[in-house]
């Protein structure tokens, strides 16, 4: 799994990844979500247009994520996921709690749009 | 010709495990999405037998076997008897505060599978799982 950040600006980080959240590649992105709420980062969006997998360990680090991000009034979206992934974000009901955006337009429309 | 292959039961042998069952199945017409599934309970029933069961033989099979239009894939492990059928689901409507965050790879399973089944075989857990294929 390749994690990268595309661009920061105030409303918001674009974190980048690529490739298979699963057991065993879960922790990079575990660390790298940690790290940018540890600097006070708590509006961050995920771009999954490279995301082929998602297991429950991958999901388990979105939550813990979450919690801490919802804790500090953040906003956490994703953007571009694969129907596959999708698919199995909505079936643990993630949907609930992230925004989903078809592209990074889309989410610059609603931030353009008003204050979240 | 064997149907069965057995691995070391390591997290490390996940991506071999997950190889071996894409490379088994690329010939049978499998659709990514269902491939995605297939890989997916694999994954999370793998991890869970390696956390929960305490094994006297530290291996994993994996049996896979086609039959019309379904596919059979058996996972056996040595280790005491755990029904993962048995573990209870988690409740996916609660708020982000009351929310348990494990327990969600078993829920998983159950909603990509098309059947399940658990039985103790001897010294053996043994999970049976179906999946429909298109025609």
């Amino acid at each position: 799994m390749k994690i990268d950040i595309k661009e920061t600006n105030n409303d918001y980080s674009v974190l980048i990844v690529e490739g298979e959240i699963d057991i065993l590649t879960c922790e990079k992105l575990e660390k790298k979500l940690e790290e940018l709420i540890d600097r006070g980062i708590t509006r961050i969006v995920l771009e999954f247009e490279k995301v082929t997998y998602i297991s429950s360990a991958g999901i388990r680090v979105l939550f813990i994520a979450l919690q801490k991000i919802l804790n500090a009034n953040g906003f956490f979206g994703i953007v571009n996921s694969k129907d596959s992934v999708k698919e199995v974000l909505y079936m643990v009901g993630l949907q609930n709690f992230v925004k989903f955006y078809e592209s990074i337009t889309d989410l610059k429309k609603e931030f353009n749009g008003e204050d979240i | 010709m064997n149907s069965w292959k057995s691995f070391p039961a390591t997290l490390e042998a996940i991506s071999e495990i997950k190889n071996y069952i894409l490379d088994r199945i690329s010939n049978l017409n499998v659709s990514k999405n269902k491939q995605t599934k297939i890989i997916l309970a694999v994954e999370e029933l793998i991890v869970n037998i390696i956390n929960y069961a305490n094994m006297k033989k530290p291996e994993i099979i994996i049996d896979i076997n086609k039959d019309s239009y379904k596919l059979i894939l058996k996972i056996v492990d040595y280790g005491e008897p755990f029904n993962p059928l048995e573990v209870e689901e988690p409740d996916i409507s609660l708020g982000i505060e009351e929310r348990q965050i494990g327990g969600l790879g078993i829920f998983l399973v159950k909603k990509v599978v098309d059947d399940i089944y658990y039985k103790r075989e001897d010294d053996k857990n043994c999970i049976v799982l179906i999946f429909n294929l298109e025609s």
